[in-house]
């Protein structure tokens, strides 16, 4: 059973420049599960390290199970001054 | 908090300061209190630039400038500071920098180090600091501040930008999380997104600086701030996004074994 969840993350290509929230739905039980189903698909275009997950407002460790509904951000953090 | 800071004797000095003083959240002795402050700003670009400017107006009593660079043509879109002869003489930022600040406010102490920041000469600046002021442009660095800041229990306020979205969170060793409980090692600078490349948008910059010296100003005049909740900003819709992070017993820099 597939969850809905959605998928927030800093975009490099083309036109998606910028912080972008997807659809997207996964079969992955946790964080770490989630990042590396979308690094092998590539359906949602990361091209920046990943450092940390935010689900649903609080920053978590990668094995923070995945819920229906979920707002997952995988985040890069920003360096520029 | 440090006792030798020059006092501007004009008489205007009340009324310069009154838009603050007026605000009940600052109040006249949190004026005071900015006003005996002194505050360390790593980094003269975009971010450091407005910083600066905000602070100086606001009357911080004390402000240091670091920053190894001179002004080049790119910057003169973001970095509020520098104007064209400075460009010309391709200045040392922080000392164009602090040269625009006098005029802007000769009432308080503004110091330029052109330096770059290491191990080997960030404790002595942290030490003489309330607080200090994340502009860098590299996580090297932002890591080195942390460690500072953790050594000598002072607050300090990360920030970054990239395109029209930044991030910003005020981090106090002891009362939360610090950057370490987040990132445990500096993310490789050949992995993030590139700054260089992707363009910053100059009110993107201000909106972070303009939200990390807001932070700034709380924990001068009220002691308090949002203490380890990372703002994430994107101007180009408007939008604010906000995370708790939590503080990791285990953290490498303040963690509970340390
Ligand atoms: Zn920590």
């Amino acid at each position: 059973m597939k969850k809905k969840i959605k998928v927030k993350y800093f975009a490099l290509v083309g036109e998606r420049r910028g912080v972008q929230t997807d659809d997207y739905e996964t079969e992955a039980a946790t964080a770490r599960q989630l990042l590396r189903e979308i690094e092998a698909s590539k359906v949602i275009p990361l091209t920046t390290n990943i450092s940390k997950a935010v689900i649903n407002g609080k920053y978590v460790e990668w094995d923070e199970p995945i819920k229906d509904g979920d707002l997952v951000t995988l985040l890069s953090p920003f360096s520029g001054g | 908090m440090t006792t030798d800071i020059p006092t501007p004797e004009n008489a205007a000095a009340g009324a310069r300061y009154a838009r603050h003083a007026r605000l009940s959240f600052i109040g006249q002795a949190g004026q005071e209190k900015i006003e005996k402050s002194s505050v360390l700003i790593i980094g003269c670009g975009s971010l450091g630039c407005a910083q600066a400017a905000f602070l100086a107006r606001a009357g911080v009593g004390r402000l240091t400038l670091a920053d190894r660079d001179t002004v080049q043509a790119p910057n003169m879109a973001t970095q509020l500071l520098y104007d064209e002869i400075d460009l010309l003489e391709r200045a040392p930022k922080a000392e164009a920098a602090v040269r625009r600040l006098r005029t802007i406010n000769s009432g308080i102490a503004i110091e330029p180090v052109v330096a770059d920041i290491s191990a080997a000469n960030i404790d002595p600046l942290v030490d003489k600091a309330d607080l200090i002021l994340d502009a860098t442009d590299n996580f090297e660095t932002r890591f080195l501040i942390n460690e500072a800041a953790v050594k000598a229990g002072k607050p300090w306020i990360y920030g970054g930008v990239l395109g029209t979205d930044g991030m910003a969170m005020a981090i106090l060793p002891g009362r939360g999380p610090c950057l370490r409980c987040l990132f445990a090692l500096p993310p490789p600078e050949s992995r993030l997104p590139p700054p260089d490349a992707f363009g910053v948008l100059s009110t993107a910059a201000v909106w972070v600086a303009a939200l990390q010296t807001t932070q700034a100003l709380k924990a001068l005049a009220c002691g308090g701030a949002d203490w380890g909740r990372m703002h994430t900003l994107d101007i180009w819709n408007g939008t604010v996004t906000t995370a708790e992070v939590p503080r990791d017993p285990a953290c490498p820099c303040c963690g509970d074994a340390k």
